[in-house]
C-alpha cells in the first residue's frame, strides 16, 4: 500500500506505520467533529487507493469514480463510528468502499460469485495501455475472468497489500474462508497464465514456458 | 557412516508432499516466511528434494511479481475536488437532517441514560394510586370483609 515516503532519515518499517495509523485515527476523530479540513487530508491520503481497488474490482472506471466518492462521503457522515484500536483505518475505509461494490453488484443483478463483465475499462489512458507489458494485459484479462469474491481477495492480499487477517474484516469471511478464496483465486490465475504461456506448467506436466 | 546417513535421512524426510505444498502455496502465495513455521520447515525440506516443487514455488512467485507489478490506477485529478464539493453540499442542503445524524450519532446514549428514568417516573406517576381517604374506605371495606359471615364460613370452610 501507498505511505512509505523513502526520504530523509531511514525509519524502521514498524515507525512509519505506527505513525500513519495515528495520523489516521486523528483524522478520523476530527472529521468525527466536523473537521472539513481533516476530512480532506484524509481523501487526499487514501483516494488513490481506495480507487484502485474499486477500479481493479469493477473493471469500470466510471463506477470507480462513483464508489469511491460514495465511499469518503459515508466516512464524512460516519466518521464516529470508527472503533479505535479494532482495525486499522484502511481496512475501514477498504470496508465500506467493498461493501458499497458489492451492493453495487446487486443492483445490477449480478450474482456475488459472477465473473466480471468486461475486461479492464477501455476508456483506459491509451498511454498507460501502451506502457503495460503484454504480461500485464494478460494477467488483466486472467482477473477479470475471476469470480468478483475471489478477485477481491487476490487483490486485497496480493495488490493492495493487506494481510488474510484485514481481508477477511473486509469481505467480512472467517480466515479459513479466505484463504480458500485465494487458493481459488491463485489457482484459477495460474491455469490461465499457463496457457497463456506466462508462466511454466502446472505442477505434474503440462505446455508453456516461462516470458 | 551408516548412523550419519540415517540421520541424514531422518533430517530431510518430511511429512509434506508435493499436493499439501501446491495446497499451501495457493493458501499462503510465495512468501514461505508467512507460512506458519511447521509448515515452513516441512516446506522447505520439500524444496530441497523436490524440482517440481521447486517450480511450483517459481510459478507462484512470478504471479506475486505480475500482481505486485500491476500498474497504478489512480484517481482523476478532478475526483478529490468533487467529493469534497459533495460533502459541503451534503451540510449545506440539508442542515437540518445534518443535525438530526449529528444527534442521532452523538447525543442518543446520554439521552437515552437520562430520559429512561424521566420516562419510569412519569409511567409510574399516572398511574392512580388511592388517596389516604380512599385508603381508610378500603380498609374498612376489608375489615367489614373479615367480620362478615360469608367470609367466617369462607373461613371454617378452609
Amino acid at each position: 500500500m501507498s505511505g512509505a515516503s523513502g526520504h530523509g532519515v531511514e525509519e524502521r518499517p514498524d515507525d512509519s506505520v505506527r505513525a500513519a495509523l495515528a495520523r489516521d485515527e486523528a483524522l478520523l476523530a476530527a472529521i468525527a467533529d466536523g473537521d472539513g479540513n481533516a476530512f480532506e487530508s484524509l481523501v487526499r491520503l487514501h483516494l488513490d487507493a481506495i480507487h484502485a481497488y474499486l477500479f481493479r474490482l469493477t473493471g469500470s472506471r466510471a463506477d470507480a469514480e462513483d464508489l469511491a466518492q460514495e465511499t469518503f462521503l459515508r466516512v464524512w457522515q460516519k466518521a464516529g463510528n470508527y472503533q479505535s484500536g479494532r482495525v486499522k483505518v484502511t481496512t475501514w475505509l477498504h470496508t465500506i468502499a467493498h461493501r458499497l461494490a458489492i451492493d453495487g453488484f446487486r443492483k445490477k443483478r449480478e450474482l456475488p460469485d459472477s465473473k466480471a463483465p468486461e475486461v479492464i475499462d477501455p476508456q483506459a489512458d491509451p498511454a498507460a495501455r501502451q506502457a503495460a507489458s503484454e504480461q500485464q494485459r494478460l494477467l488483466d484479462q486472467a482477473l477479470s475472468a475471476l469470480p468478483e469474491r475471489q478477485r477481491a481477495a487476490i487483490l486485497l492480499c496480493q495488490v493492495q497489500g493487506f494481510s488474510n487477517a484485514q481481508a477477511a474484516e473486509i469481505l467480512g469471511v472467517k480466515v479459513r474462508a479466505l484463504e480458500s478464496l485465494l487458493a481459488r483465486a491463485r489457482k484459477a490465475l495460474r491455469e490461465s497464465l499457463s496457457q497463456l504461456g506466462v508462466l511454466m506448467a502446472e505442477t505434474g506436466g503440462g505446455t508453456g514456458g516461462r516470458i | 557412516m551408516a548412523e550419519l546417513a540415517g540421520a541424514f535421512e531422518t533430517i530431510m524426510d518430511t511429512n509434506m508432499d508435493l499436493s499439501t505444498f501446491n495446497d499451501l502455496l495457493d493458501r499462503h502465495g510465495p512468501a514461505l516466511d508467512t507460512w506458519p513455521e511447521a509448515l515452513r520447515r516441512d516446506a522447505e525440506v520439500l524444496l530441497s528434494t523436490s524440482s517440481e516443487a521447486a517450480d511450483a514455488l517459481a510459478d507462484a512467485q512470478t504471479l506475486a511479481n505480475l500482481l505486485a507489478a500491476m500498474p497504478d490506477a489512480p484517481a482523476p485529478s478532478h475526483l478529490a475536488g468533487r467529493i469534497l464539493s459533495k460533502a459541503t453540499a451534503a451540510d449545506t442542503e440539508d442542515p437540518w437532517q445534518r443535525l438530526l445524524d449529528w444527534l442521532g450519532g452523538r447525543l442518543w446514549r446520554p439521552v437515552l441514560a437520562a430520559g429512561l428514568p424521566l420516562a419510569f417516573g412519569f409511567a409510574v406517576g399516572m398511574v392512580q394510586l388511592p388517596s389516604a381517604e380512599e385508603d381508610a374506605y378500603l380498609a374498612a371495606d376489608v375489615g367489614l370483609m373479615a367480620f362478615s359471615p360469608t367470609y367466617a364460613e369462607l373461613a371454617d370452610e378452609e
